[in-house]
């Protein structure tokens, strides 16, 4: 079940309201019943694969905390070849069967066409398996109780809010809240009310109305030129941003009803002076993830210098392959680890360059100057997330470059107007937070009819301006 | 607890008075984008309202774009002594063609109707659902007899008509500006003269496999049934493109013959003619013919329908 979908605004109050009506002792179980509602409204049968992970995390986890001794790993590496091998089966088997055959054929090897799976990818697996694994790699480290109640287990896992697209999170930081009783508290439903109207706005008004122009100019860019090519990638930075933190903000919202408090998984990332900066702000519960069980255990920095930036490699790589199935994606995260690791390697002359030009005098306009370079580099990235393969990605970047012509309208033309206007304002929106976090304006105001016109200027503002064909969120194909 | 309990109830209050404010702002400012709307002069919505709310000539023309930049009225209110009015509309097909001819029906019958088709008309469009009916959502209210296509677009569509405003999505920005500028297209009775020569070499049409779309070919049906009325002749009619079929038959034309044969319906397919077939120059591009292929091809058509001439009298 989508959230921009109408299932959900019947689904959520229905859900809200009988959570609060039932004893604390039958919440987890309405809960838990809720969320294998919202995943089946997908595909029922998915929910065969998501009972497959819990039962064996389940019993890995108890077993690792029972079992004395190096045996402990062993449970710990069953669970994470059963959960990376669904993954690997679902998500990356006929990525890799593709490229063999593309490489058998290359060498003319006759009779080289290895089978493909017809699955579809299971909604959310890559988010559900790495909260999952991220629980039995806790257990094994002592930092987590097992957990025996299997389903108070599951619900971790199935958790409807942030089931398909997170935040993914920690057990210690959840599970224990299942366990708690959560009151009507009326300004706890009203904030999280607010997070999710917040977050169905940028979604529904910003993220799928630049979607538009974006698929448009995308899904064909031999016929665009580079002033379409390069709106359109503007366009997108904007579109992924507002999509996925959409997502989680109407996700964190709907939690917090309830009392749930999930992390924060995006922090006004455009603001980043640095890509270094970009990566603690975007996307947070996934680069913790990937800082905690991979980069960390492989050295992190503390190791030689070569070795660091080859965790460091290794770690966006990965996080590539992450997202999609596809080698633009492992393009996208290459390019992103070249980002960092030059960061490093180049500080000391950029700080000679600093000092020469004395940009410290000019604390304002070098942030500015940091910031608009930043959100360039992470644009150039986003070429390569967005396009449909490398060579489409070398076409747009090659004609970014070289060639200029008129705008393409997408056949209508106030989709760009729409789009613009939509990015300003969320501009106004997030320096305003960004930079002014102590003042209490719209929905913050401290004076109830400011903040009851700016609920309903935002309800009418995603009546009028929201596109409602139900797009699914970006990193559901994830 | 006795604070506990009246700051829920004032919660309770307060979500109640903001659900009332919500109605009253929706109808309040639905009702200022209605006012709005209807007031356009010109344009792609001006001539929509028209259609649905007023047209009643003799002659109706329907379609999609082919059938708006195709179809002269005045040639064929000369010919046929007739009133005419083209409803074609860039992007539109079948389904909304359907709900046209409904919104007329109620108020009048013509005479004559033409039904533009396109040459793959009845098949599934995969990239879009049926989004394009948002176009019928601001009809809606005063249209009920179109409320059934409109559904189409999706579950739940006559639930989120309730709401003023959603029925105005994404026009607040057309209405604002084609009320402060008012733009002429030189749409005559609601033809749409291009001028543009097209410059290129006659391809082959793209004969992929595609999936047909049963609601499409079932709104055909119906709008045929619609027309069976005393003094209602239809006709379909398929204008001529710049692509070669290679003596394909689509999928669309060979149901739409059939259909049509089943119903006792001319058909006419000038998809090939050859006049057009080698002159470029009546084309603005490979879809739609421009003012002067439109009056070479309206001469044809009223010479083709010439022994429907009487209907008209």
């Amino acid at each position: 079940m989508l959230f921009n979908s109408f299932q959900f605004l019947i689904f959520f109050p229905v859900v809200t309201i009988l959570y609060f009506l039932l004893p604390q002792k039958l919440r987890w179980f309405h809960l838990l019943v809720s969320s294998c509602i919202f995943y089946a409204a997908f595909v029922p049968i998915y929910l065969v694969i998501l009972f497959f992970t819990i039962v064996i995390d389940y019993y890995a986890g108890i077993m690792i905390e029972n079992t004395p001794g190096k045996k402990k790993k062993l449970f710990l590496t069953l669970s994470l070849i059963a959960n990376v091998g669904i993954l690997a089966v679902f998500k990356y088997y006929n990525f890799f069967i593709d490229n063999i055959n593309n490489l058998l054929h290359s060498v003319n090897y006759a009779g080289a066409n290895l089978p493909l799976l017809k699955i579809v990818l299971p909604i959310g697996l890559s988010f559900h398996t790495f909260q999952a694994m991220s629980y039995t790699i806790e257990v094994y480290r002592g930092k987590q109780k097992a957990e025996k109640h299997f389903g108070i287990y599951a619900l971790y896992v199935m958790f409807y809010p942030q089931l398909v697209a997170g935040p993914i999170e920690r057990p210690q930081n959840i599970l224990h809240q299942f366990y708690e009783k959560h009151s009507f508290d009326v300004e706890r439903i009203t904030n999280g009310l607010k997070i999710m109207l917040w977050g169905f706005f940028i979604k529904v008004v910003i993220a799928d109305r630049l979607a538009i122009y974006v698929n448009s100019v995308y899904n064909n860019v031999n016929d665009h030129n580079g002033t379409t090519l390069l709106l359109a990638t503007l366009f997108f930075t904007f579109q992924i941003y507002c999509d996925f933190a959409g997502y989680s903000y109407i996700a964190i919202g709907c939690a917090k009803v309830m009392g749930f408090d999930l992390m924060t998984n995006f922090n006004r990332p455009y603001f980043s002076t640095s890509v270094d900066e970009f990566w603690k702000r975007w996307h947070i519960s996934l680069s913790t993830w990937f800082k905690d069980y991979v980069y960390i255990p492989l050295g992190g920095n503390r190791v030689t210098i070569p070795r660091w930036y080859l965790n460091l490699f290794i770690v966006f790589l990965i996080s590539g392959l992450w997202h999609g199935a596809n080698w633009t994606y492992v393009v996208w995260g290459a390019i992103n680890g070249f980002y960092l690791i030059s960061a490093i390697v180049l500080k000391e002359w950029r700080n000679k360059f600093n000092s020469i030009l004395r940009l410290n005098q000019f604390p304002i306009l070098f942030k500015g100057f940091q910031i608009v370079t930043t959100f360039f580099l992470i644009l150039i990235s986003w070429i390569f997330f967005r396009a449909n393969t490398i060579h489409d990605a070398g076409i747009i970047i090659k004609k970014i470059i070289l060639q200029r012509g008129p705008l393409f309208d997408a056949g209508n033309p106030s989709i760009i107007p729409y789009s613009i206007l939509g990015i300003l304002f969320l501009f106004v929106v997030e320096y305003s937070k960004e930079y002014y976090p102590q003042r209490t304006w719209g929905f913050n105001s401290p004076n109830l009819y400011v903040r009851f016109t700016s609920y309903v200027i935002t309800v009418i503002g995603i009546l009028l301006f929201g596109v409602f064909d139900g797009g699914q969120f970006i990193y559901f194909q994830f | 607890m006795q604070v506990n309990k009246k700051v829920k109830l004032s919660f309770f209050v307060k979500a109640v008075i903001f659900i009332l404010i919500l109605l009253v702002a929706d109808r309040g400012v639905g009702m200022v984008m209605s006012h709005y709307f209807n007031k356009m002069e010109s344009g792609e919505t001006a001539r929509a309202n028209y259609s649905f709310n007023k047209a009643n000539e003799d002659v109706i023309i329907l379609g999609s774009s082919r059938a708006a930049h195709h179809y002269i009225p005045e040639l064929i209110k000369d010919s046929l002594k007739a009133s005419c009015y083209n409803t074609g509309r860039d992007g539109q097909g079948i389904l909304y063609n359907c709900a046209v001819l409904k919104s007329i029906l109620k108020r009048s019958t013509p005479k004559l109707v033409i039904l533009d088709l396109n040459i793959n008309e009845f098949i599934k469009d995969e990239n879009d659902g049926y989004d394009k009916l948002a176009s019928l959502s601001p009809y809606i209210s005063t249209h009920p007899e179109i409320q059934e296509i409109a559904n189409l677009r999706g579950p739940y569509e006559n639930v989120k008509c309730i709401s003023s405003l959603y029925k105005y999505n994404s026009l607040a920005l057309m209405i604002v500006v084609n009320n402060i500028f008012k733009r002429e297209d030189g749409a005559i009775n609601g033809y749409i003269p291009l001028n543009k020569k097209f410059a290129g070499t006659l391809n082959n049409l793209n004969t992929t496999q595609t999936i047909l779309d049963s609601i499409k070919i079932s709104y055909f049906k119906k709008l045929i049934e619609d027309t069976k009325k005393p003094n209602c002749e239809l006709v379909v009619s398929v204008s001529p493109i710049y692509l070669n079929l290679n003596n394909i038959t689509t999928e669309t034309i060979r149901i739409a013959t059939k259909v049509c044969e089943e119903n006792n319906i001319k058909f006419i397919n000038n998809s090939q003619q050859p006049i057009f077939m080698h002159s470029p120059e009546f084309f603005a591009d490979e879809y739609h013919l421009n003012d002067i292929g439109a009056k070479q091809f309206t001469n044809l058509l009223l010479n083709q329908l010439e022994k429907r001439r009487n209907i008209i009298d």
